[in-house]
């Protein structure tokens, strides 16, 4: 057993302990990161993130073939595995692994590979794949360990017929049919990717509407688009039991008295943080009651001197909040000035068609001010829409009832991810409405959409007006 | 390897060899119902009758498939009488699984005068199949991939034995029992699986593990499935009767670090050993 000194421990190498290990480093102390896996970057990278998006872009590219069936000919291959789909998943994961310990190296940043235990107020057990122990010692010690696919027990997930987000992509084939237990993100992005590719999805949940936290326009949208790929939503659907048949499929028997018959079953109801273990209760570091670590606004837990970020803490639990938590919490235990704190969260769904928003949403914005205006523009009629055969989408800009703060905006179609933040910049600065109309937008582009909205938004507010 | 050849046996790889650069060894076809199972993943056609029908049509093949359902391992209460009640009971997927394994088998495992070598072989691709299942249960993988890969990853070596044997009765040139084939076995399988593998359109993952899991760094994809398989080659060759492998020599693999298993799940892993060892007999009972 060796013992070393640091002054900062990160445990986990996800976006949040990346980002808060290079923060300390940057402000010059030496640091330590702890990371389970082979390879630094977390679930993010080699399960999550990552690949499903390498398979929305590879769904992504067989619509625009198909849509130019003409052109090129296209069909899509009957006996397609699934590792074809994804076949640059390996590269993109080396490069992003590569990337990251170059920035570990240039950093000074000393990478342990282990299972860390918080064995002391200032002190992480290192327990390597190697059955050899470390000692690290630290001032500060940062937990990220992230989280991984949460397994009802009631609900025998076998990795063979029965499967969560993390074994559904090494499946050998696409299957003819797949159940999708939830309708969260995960479960939403992958329904609409499956279904997409030709696969007969069934996406049940509890609640009436998927993404139930999102803009109910552009949930109705992502259900008129899932349900023309061939999607099935059952929604207000309480799951009994799931078992496979020992036949062929695998049944979902729904309290409803339904049962739906499928190949194959994706279990995508919610994520447990991974705290076993670190055996956080040996210092008295608290947890909620779903397990999260409990963190006040600066992300110190119980333990003034440990800190917890990312999926760890429970939501939002994205990528982009949690590099922004490790930063702060870095911040506050340097005592460094961390800015303006955040509270605008751009959202990014990376289904089918991608979903994003920033701000609230028309319920919010109506909950919160009563009246409000709102300004839409559909991408897939932009020029830059029409010209690549974009998908039906929509740009939803949110006023207050004077048409000129902006409250929110909400968007569906081809890039929403990227095309949000022109939304939450101008949220950020304060921007009016009328900027969209004011200003120059190159044309043709998606972002034009949004000059779009803000006419229409602007023409509805002065026809209230003018008939008040 | 190369150095450690016998003299007389190097004719003999010379002209394996020149069969593998000509194209001339004489590769298998793939059994129609492995071919079948294999593509019925993903074929809307193929539904349990189809199955069952294609069973059927080869008798011997129908016989082990019923006496495997009704070994003590998956029989139940009552007897298994026919296909369709073995498809019922056990799934497509387990009936499937059996149909691959026998077909396999009798086309494949087979040479004349390596019959004890073949039966080795045998056993030993059956346990990597089932071993590489908990491999991937364990790392959260798809197991079905994984059965497949370990079931052929070794499958170079009885088409090897097949070619020398028809060497030897064209040629009579060597002796049967020569101490040295299994080394070329050794060194010439991974070559031939990938011919073989080429030949039947497998998935591209399991002709990475049978051209790759001796050489797991030359491979630029399926790395994880590699590993698993040749972990679960090494676990299978512990499992065999005689086996000089070790626990303590198997616990030092690399490839457990490699793939990430803790000293506890390496425990867990190797505490599977009866499990896969009753289904591999079972299925070599029947």
């Amino acid at each position: 057993m060796t013992d070393y000194a640091h002054d900062i421990v990160v445990v986990g190498s996800g976006p949040g302990g990346l980002k808060a290990a290079i923060q300390g480093a940057k402000a010059g102390k030496r640091v330590a990161v702890v990371e389970r896996d082979r390879n630094p970057g977390g679930a993010c990278v080699y399960r999550g993130t990552i690949p499903s998006k390498t398979l929305l872009e590879a769904a992504q590219t067989i619509i625009r073939l198909k849509h130019n069936a003409a052109v090129f000919d296209f069909n899509l291959r009957e006996d397609l595995e699934v590792a074809t789909l994804i076949q640059r998943l390996d590269k993109v994961t080396s490069s992003h692994n590569h990337s990251i310990r170059d920035q570990l190296n240039r950093n000074d940043i000393d990478l342990f590979h282990g299972r860390a235990k918080i064995s002391g107020t200032n002190q992480v057990t290192v327990q390597h794949v190697d059955g050899g122990e470390s000692i690290l010692h630290a001032e500060t010690i940062v937990l990220a360990t992230g989280s991984r696919p949460r397994t009802p027990p009631d609900i025998p997930v076998d990795h063979e017929n029965i499967l969560d987000s993390d074994s559904l992509l090494s499946m050998l084939y696409l299957p003819r049919s797949l159940t999708v237990l939830g309708s969260g993100v995960i479960a939403c992005e992958y329904a609409s990717i499956f279904s997409l590719l030709g696969v007969k999805v069934y996406l049940i949940d509890r609640s009436e509407r998927p993404l139930a936290f999102l803009d109910e326009e552009i949930t109705d949208f992502f259900l008129q688009s899932f349900e023309r790929h061939g999607g099935t939503f059952l929604g207000g659907e309480s799951i009994q039991s799931v078992q496979w048949d020992g036949v062929s499929e695998v049944a979902t028997t729904l309290a409803s008295g339904k049962v739906i018959k499928t190949e194959k079953n994706l279990v995508a109801l919610g994520r447990l943080a991974n705290v076993e273990s670190l055996q956080l209760d040996q210092v008295g570091v608290a947890c909620g009651p779903r397990g999260h670590v409990l963190v006040n606004e600066d992300y110190q837990t119980s333990v003034p001197n440990i800190y917890a970020v990312g999926d760890l803490i429970g939501p939002p639990a994205l990528a982009s909040c949690s590099m922004e938590q490790g930063r702060r919490a870095i911040c506050h235990a340097l005592d460094m000035d961390p800015g303006h704190a955040f509270n605008l969260v751009p959202i990014g769904i990376y289904a089918v068609p991608e979903i994003a928003s920033v701000g609230l949403s028309e319920q919010e914005a109506i909950q919160k001010y009563g009246k409000v205006c709102v300004g839409r523009a559909r991408l897939d009629e932009t020029a830059r829409g029409l010209i690549s055969g974009s998908e039906a989408g929509l740009l939803k800009l949110i006023s207050d009832e004077h048409g000129k703060k902006i409250l929110g905006v909400q968007i569906i179609g081809d890039n929403a991810t990227d095309l949000i933040h022109v939304g939450e910049v101008a949220l950020l600065n304060g921007n009016e409405v009328s900027f969209f109309q004011e200003n120059i937008l190159n044309f043709p582009t998606m972002s034009e959409a949004y000059r779009i909205a803000a006419l229409q938004l602007l023409n509805q507010c002065h026809r209230v007006g003018a008939l008040a | 390897m190369e150095t450690l050849l016998q003299p007389n046996v190097v004719p003999l790889r010379e002209m394996l060899e020149s069969r593998l650069d000509d194209g001339e060894i004489k590769l298998p076809v793939l059994p129609v119902v492995a071919t079948q199972v294999i593509a019925m993943a993903n074929n809307d056609d193929i539904d349990l009758s189809d199955l069952s029908q294609l069973i059927h049509k080869d008798q011997a093949l129908a016989g082990h498939v019923l006496r495997i359902a009704n070994s003590v391992l998956f029989a139940g209460n009552t007897a298994i009488v026919s296909l369709q009640q073995a498809i019922a009971r056990l799934g497509v997927n387990m009936i499937g699984e059996m149909a691959t394994v026998i077909s396999i088998q009798g086309q494949v495992f087979k040479a004349k005068g390596f019959g004890k070598e073949i039966d080795q072989v045998w056993k030993h691709a059956l346990l990597s199949g089932f071993y590489g299942k908990e491999i991937a249960r364990a790392m959260r993988k798809n197991v079905e991939a994984q059965f497949l890969c370990g079931l052929l990853h070794t499958i170079g070596k009885p088409i090897l034995f097949q070619t020398i044997s028809d060497i030897q009765e064209e040629k009579g040139l060597i002796p049967q029992n020569e101490a040295n084939i299994p080394q070329l076995i050794d060194l010439l399988h991974p070559r031939t699986g990938q011919l073989a593998c080429e030949k039947w359109k497998l998935p591209r993952q399991v002709q990475a593990c049978c051209s790759f899991y001796l050489n797991r760094d030359k491979t630029s994809e399926f790395q994880d499935s590699v590993a698993m398989t040749y972990l679960g080659s090494r676990l299978a060759e512990w499992c065999l009767d005689g086996s000089e492998l070790s626990v303590d020599t198997l616990r030092q693999e690399p490839v457990f670090t490699e793939l990430n298993f803790y000293p506890d799940e390496v425990d867990a892993l190797l505490e599977k050993r009866e499990t896969v060892l009753n289904l591999m007999e079972t299925m070599v009972q029947a």
